[in-house]
């Protein structure tokens, strides 16, 4: 039981993570591919906010390598931006957590908003262009889809009892 | 925790510029797509389990017809292939004449794409051929009509194709009709390629066809690259500005061939 409970988290974490790759390198076609949501940029988002006391900067760092990595773009642009997201994530967590969700979205918007500029910007350094509504667009979305990330989590973690 | 903060964000800097500039990670490139190949492979089944759904329920009668279709095409091909043989012969007779050295025919294998990158301004794929199948860096892929790209990672059993549109690539070509060495470059459009350094006198013009030339020692001589679609002399500048489309069907070609033009004990040298 105690291991169980050790685990159920761990075994979250990483189901959701690869989950989100997954959806990350999905093939789609470009118009909907647009609309695609940072899934990964809000599951970091969502862990540190969760449980800032075992998951911080490395954490996030290593995950935005890992999408570098996967998504054949240039390493170290999503872990550069996701490390800065969680520093923030870090710095205001316990005002971000008392919001009310469609409060929480704003804030998402903000924070995805930057990781997408970060992002671009790196790209930039290598010679890729993005337009601006491949920016905005998943930002919108990502915003658009926290209130259900949230929920299903939470019916997850309820259902298999992971505090 | 703003240290920290500091230092990853160094890190992370320090990797983008390693990653650009450097060859500090080249050992992990192939060990990272290796990593991915699983997911890629995960994401690709709905569009084999599709393919397997549609071979089964093809009607007997349609594939009697494509059959014909594909028969027919082979006689084509093969006279076209009987003219060839006396052509090459003759061609290495006049070489020969020349003094200079044979052209030696390419080796390929057939290999399927099984994912793309998912940013649409990289243009990467990544195919189900790797170093198990003796693929290597550098290796060139063509589709049925044109060069596609060149493999720039190779993992156990899938390895990452750079194509030819990406920002980052350039590959040296020439003038089918004439022979005038051009650089083809990417720009990051599936459909265009830009040409640089046109001279405003140069000899070019719409449904040129561009051949890769061999220049850069990098992919065989004589693959058709693009045909000219657009060129604009303008007097003010220094250089023509001339737009050409990839003759490969660079997001259609899901079945490609990646051509051995040196045996792969040389490259790994």
């Amino acid at each position: 039981m105690n291991v169980s409970q050790r685990r159920g988290p761990l075994i979250l974490l990483i189901s959701s993570i690869l989950l989100g790759l997954f959806i990350a390198i999905y093939p789609l076609p470009a118009v909907v591919a647009m609309f695609r949501p940072e899934l990964i940029c809000m599951l970091v988002l969502y862990w540190v906010m969760n449980s800032p006391e075992h998951l911080g900067l490395s954490f996030a760092w290593c995950v935005g390598l890992l999408q570098d990595m996967v998504e054949f773009g240039v390493w170290g642009a999503h872990a550069l931006a996701l490390t800065l997201l969680a520093y923030i994530c870090l710095a205001s967590y316990q005002r971000i957590r008392s919001y009310s969700v469609w409060h929480q979205s704003i804030w998402v918007f903000v924070l995805v908003g930057m990781h997408q500029v970060i992002v671009s910007w790196v790209h930039n350094i290598a010679g890729y262009q993005h337009e601006a509504q491949e920016l905005i667009f998943p930002t919108i979305i990502s915003a658009l889809c926290w209130p259900l990330l949230i929920y299903l989590l939470h019916r997850v973690r309820l259902r298999y009892r992971i505090s | 925790m703003t240290t920290r903060v500091a230092l990853l964000s160094i890190a992370a800097l320090v990797t983008v510029y390693a990653y650009l500039n450097t060859n500090w990670f080249d050992f992990l490139k192939n060990a990272s797509t290796d990593l991915s190949a699983p997911l890629y492979w995960v994401s690709d089944l709905p569009a084999r389990a599709g393919e397997w759904a549609d071979n089964r329920t093809l009607p007997r009668s349609k594939l009697l017809q494509e059959n014909e279709a594909l028969r027919t095409e082979l006689l084509v091909h093969k006279r076209k292939v009987q003219q060839m043989a006396s052509l090459a012969a003759e061609n290495i007779r006049l070489r020969q004449l020349l003094n200079s050295a044979e052209l030696l025919e390419d080796r390929v294998i057939i290999a399927e794409l099984i994912g793309i990158a998912p940013d649409p301004s990289i243009h990467k794929v990544i195919v189900n051929k790797g170093s198990s199948d003796g693929v290597y860096v550098g290796q060139a892929m063509v589709d049925a009509s044109g060069l596609m790209g060149q493999v720039v990672q190779v993992g156990h059993g899938t390895s990452q194709v750079l194509l030819i549109t990406d920002t980052s690539h350039a590959l040296p070509v020439q003038i089918n009709r004439n022979g005038v060495r051009l650089i083809a470059e990417g720009i990051g459009d599936l459909y265009q390629l830009a040409i640089r350094h046109v001279s405003n006198t140069a000899d070019i013009k719409e449904g040129d066809l561009l051949v890769s030339s061999g220049l850069g020692q990098r992919f065989p001589v004589g693959y058709p690259v693009a045909e000219v679609v657009e060129v604009h002399f303008d007097p003010g500048r220094a250089f023509a500005s001339v737009i050409a489309q990839p003759m490969a069907d660079m997001n259609k070609s899901r079945h490609v061939l990646l051509v051995f033009d040196q045996p792969p004990s040389e490259i790994s040298e």
